[in-house]
């Protein structure tokens, strides 16, 4: 490209001998680019909720103590990287008005919260006088839906939040009272709806007894959780076995899970696109990712991991007709 | 504990013995001679686990059948070795003794009078016609005048029982004969008193008191709350019936008397550990508060008004014995703590303060302000303040956030339902003073009173220079910005749109940043605001030119020389383009932009 400034600059000082601040723009083009490298270092999502729905018939008690010892797992992983997480704690008991009410004092654990350790650990221990049959999906829909949700479970659930549904039963779901014949696909549409409408990944967990055969573990039997776990798999979870005789390793893979992680990262300016170079802690990635131009962003299949620094060079697009 | 129990037990443990002790049996080492007879010989020396658990002292002592129940319809003997009463004035035998027998069974101490065994009768009589009977209050000790047997005496002690009845029998324990006077006067039939409101007193106490030699004084003791011993004289009445006052007392106060009986040898505190009784004005009645867990502030608390003969003029409501309300209807709405609390209720009368009502547990969330981080702004400030609360349940846009006048809320960010990030901006002429911080949020409304102040703008944080203060078009260059006060951690940089904030450093004053950025060519040309951001506070009082590519001559200083108009001009303007062709960045912001204007993590 000939229209180069210096030949503006020449031809502005020839003809007034002087030039000031502030003239008009008109040097639209240039062929010398102003190359620009943006760093970012992964994050996770600002924001999370994680129901409980812990299992409280008469054979959980067992189950309950180890899950209130090994929740420090959970809590070290969540709160390893700064994220606004909210946890609440509902039983699987939808036989009376307290179906999907959350459990404890506060009822909404956050950040904020001295011990949350403690607190969860006394919060999960709903108990074992529920009635039969679980129904861990029911009151999970009943918690995250109004009137709960803008009455007893008020800011429980956050409209820019993540959500993280885990199940812990030594039995699997029986929800038809709440979500009618199919509560399975009718808990799957629910999640999805959830995520739909905010861009949020939502999805379930299961800690339950082994699909299809059930498991016995020290602290009794559990019968198979087939239904917790498709809904688990379908929507993006994990399933743990609650026979494992420590829980604390299933409970900090659901802490990191419940972590969102970014795959879109925003850029300045807009970008040459075929200037784009893209790396991960300095290696570069010529795939698995694609620059989109409103607003400017570079788009990861699969979002990088945790403390990862991202760097972005590229020229402004402005830096060539 | 009964007068009766209460003369025993002081007779043996605090009796001042004048007497000279002529013969005792502990009967633990031995039987101590005392040998068993009878129809089914149940009298054994043993040691004792049932019954009363225990013998009066030691381990061993005489008992009927000491290790289960007595046998029925039988009459069985212990039998005393003989004791010698040669040259004794006034000999007096004293042993302790348990018993669990029927109505119908009948227990004596007998002695042999001119071959004949003959029933001897207590220091104040047996508990029955017959003898002693039914049930004592635990150990008793008694008393039985040898004066009449001579200078031996056959003594035995005698258990008839009949066809009904169970218990674990009898239980003696602890002999003793004494030369004189052992037998402490008889305390009985103590008036006790009842609580009471009367303030005036006096409180009268009639006791009846009786010695088997003769009284020297009986007085009526007391003290109020455990302090000091008041003693004041009892007056006789006649027949055996004393009478004393105690004065007036109080309200809210705690009075424990006895009496306290003298012979010439022995003395007698009955009860021993006092009785006592309150002056207290009525307190309310069926005090109610919530189930459960209450989230809110107050709750309300409904109770009966007293019945009193003073006049009533209203109630004190306590939470955890601290005075939180007065009021004068029964009922009330009490302020709450987060947590387990306990409220009474007292009648606040013309005379006084009533005793406490029985308490009611609460436990409440109390939605509340916990705290608000940084505590202060300055005049002028662009602000980012945390607010941290407690079940006040936020949730974002639908809280409301009041500072007073010339605070302005300009951004809310509700991050989790306890904690809540705002922006404030802070007029210059808002006025310096503290400020509570009012959030509203469902159906709350909270204050944290003198939460937050407004300082003089005269110390505020600024931006001290920025150097280049013009940027030009297409150019990547580094800016140094200097600030008055340390920077919070590594803050954001914008320049707006066009401009690029590539990385920027903080230098080790915390002050000082180095900020690496690139112009677009496109980038608007004129005034920027240079907005930094620490998370905590926006300076933006900075202006930065984008100025043309084009080279730049002084006004007014123009010159028309080739070396000065032209040929410097030419030279600066191929500078700065071989600067363009060979400037390449490394490192970057690590932020996100939107259309230019920084916009923080949440």
């Amino acid at each position: 490209m000939d229209r180069i400034r210096f030949a503006h600059i020449l031809g502005a000082a020839a003809l007034v001998g002087c030039i000031d601040y502030g003239v008009d723009d008109t040097d639209d083009y240039t062929d010398v680019p102003v190359i620009v490298e943006e760093r970012f270092v992964q994050s996770a999502a600002p924001a999370v909720d994680v129901l409980w729905v812990i299992d409280n018939t008469c054979s959980m008690a067992e189950e309950q103590d180890s899950l209130a010892s090994a929740f420090e797992g959970f809590v070290d992983a969540i709160t390893e990287v700064d994220v606004a997480w909210q946890i609440g704690v509902i039983t699987t008991d939808v036989s009376d008005d307290s179906a999907g009410v959350l459990q404890g004092a506060p009822w909404v654990l956050t950040p904020q919260d001295a011990s949350p350790v403690e607190t969860f650990s006394n919060t999960v221990q709903v108990g074992t006088s529920g009635v039969a049959p679980e129904s861990g999906l029911g009151a999970a829909w009943l918690a995250l839906n109004a009137p709960l949700r803008d009455e007893e479970n008020r800011g429980f659930r956050r409209a820019d939040a993540g959500l993280h549904v885990i199940v812990v039963s030594d039995d699997d779901d029986d929800s038809s009272a709440v979500l009618g014949d199919d509560p399975q696909t009718a808990f799957l549409d629910f999640l999805e709806e959830e995520g739909s409408e905010v861009g949020v990944d939502v999805r379930l967990s299961a800690v339950v007894g082994d699909d299809p055969d059930g498991c016995t573990g020290a602290r009794g039997e559990a019968l198979p959780g087939t239904v917790y776990t498709q809904v688990a798999e379908a929507s993006g979870g994990t399933v743990g076995s609650i026979c494992d005789a420590d829980l604390s390793g299933v409970l900090s893979d659901l802490g990191a899970l419940s972590l969102d992680w970014q795959a879109v990262f925003t850029l300045q300016a807009a970008a040459q696109e075929d200037s784009l170079r893209v790396s991960l802690d300095g290696v570069r990635q010529d795939t698995g990712w694609v620059y989109e131009s409103a607003p400017p962003s570079i788009v990861f299949s699969e979002a990088p991991g945790p403390d990862v620094e991202i760097r972005v060079r590229y020229w402004l697009l402005d830096s060539e007709a | 504990m009964s007068v009766v129990l209460a003369l025993a037990v002081y007779a043996l443990s605090g009796s001042v013995v004048a007497a000279d002790l002529v013969w005792s049996a502990d009967l633990e080492g031995d039987d101590a001679g005392f040998s068993a007879a009878g129809e089914t010989g149940q009298w054994e020396w043993d040691e004792v686990t049932t019954g009363p658990a225990a013998c009066f002292t030691g381990v061993n002592c005489w008992a009927t059948l000491p290790q289960g129940a007595y046998l029925h319809e039988a009459t069985d003997y212990l039998i005393f070795p003989v004791l010698d009463l040669t040259a004794l004035a006034a000999p007096t035998l004293t042993f302790s003794h348990w018993m669990e027998i029927a109505p119908i069974d009948l227990g004596t101490v007998e002695a042999q009078v001119a071959g004949v065994w003959t029933r001897l009768d207590p220091a104040y009589g047996y508990t029955d016609v017959g003898g002693y009977s039914s049930s004592t209050a635990g150990w008793e000790t008694v008393y039985f005048s040898l004066a009449d047997l001579g200078e031996s005496a056959a003594l035995r002690i005698s258990f008839v029982t009949g066809n009904t009845g169970f218990g674990s029998g009898w239980y003696v324990d602890d002999f003793a004969v004494y030369d004189g006077d052992i037998v402490p006067p008889s305390v009985t039939d103590l008036t006790e008193l009842s609580d009471t409101e009367d303030v005036d007193g006096p409180y009268v106490v009639t006791a009846t008191v009786v010695d088997d030699v003769g009284l020297e004084s009986v007085r009526l003791e007391f003290a109020v709350d455990d302090g000091t011993v008041v003693q004041t004289t009892m007056t006789d009445l006649g027949g055996g019936i004393w009478e004393g006052q105690i004065p007036g007392q109080q309200s809210g106060h705690e009075i424990t008397y006895w009496v306290v009986a003298a012979d010439s040898e022995n003395e007698t505190v009955a009860p021993v550990e006092g009785w006592t009784f309150s002056v207290r004005l009525a307190p309310p009645t069926d005090l109610e508060g919530p189930d459960g867990l209450v989230h809110g502030p107050t709750a309300t608390l409904a109770w009966g008004a007293p019945e009193s003969i003073f006049d009533l003029e209203g109630y004190s409501v306590y939470r955890d014995e601290e005075l939180v309300l007065e009021v004068t209807d029964p009922t009330a709405a009490v302020p709450l703590v987060t947590g387990d609390q306990s409220f009474t209720v007292t009648a606040v009368y013309d005379v006084g303060e009533s005793a406490p009502t029985e308490p009611v547990e609460v436990s409440a969330a109390v939605p509340e302000v916990i705290s608000v981080s940084p505590e202060e702004g300055y005049q002028g400030d662009t602000i980012r303040v945390e607010i941290v609360s407690s079940y006040l349940l936020m949730v974002d846009e639908e809280v409301a956030l009041d500072l007073g006048d010339g605070v302005t809320v300009s951004a809310l960010d509700v991050r989790d339902v306890d904690t809540l990030v705002a922006t404030l901006s802070i007029d210059e002429t808002a006025e310096s003073s503290m400020r509570d911080v009012a959030i509203t949020a469902g159906g709350w409304e909270v204050a944290f009173v003198a939460g937050f102040e407004v300082l003089s703008g005269e110390a505020r944080p600024r931006i001290d220079s920025v150097d280049p203060a013009d940027l030009t078009q297409g150019e990547s260059t580094k800016l140094v910005i200097v600030a008055t006060h340390p920077f919070a951690e590594v803050p954001l940089v914008s320049l707006g749109e066009g401009v690029v904030i590539e990385e920027v450093a903080l230098l080790d004053d915390q002050q000082t940043l180095e900020v690496d950025l690139a112009v677009a060519w496109n980038a608007a040309l004129g005034e920027r605001v240079l907005e930094v951001d620490d998370g905590v506070r926006v300076l933006d009082d900075q202006i930065v030119w984008v100025r043309d590519y084009v080279v730049e001559v002084p006004r007014g200083g123009c010159s028309t020389t080739a070396d000065s108009a032209f040929g410097g001009g030419w030279l600066v303007a191929l500078l700065i383009g071989i600067r363009r062709r060979h400037t390449m960045r490394s490192g970057g912001q690590d932020q996100n932009f939107v259309n230019g204007s920084s916009s923080r993590k949440a």
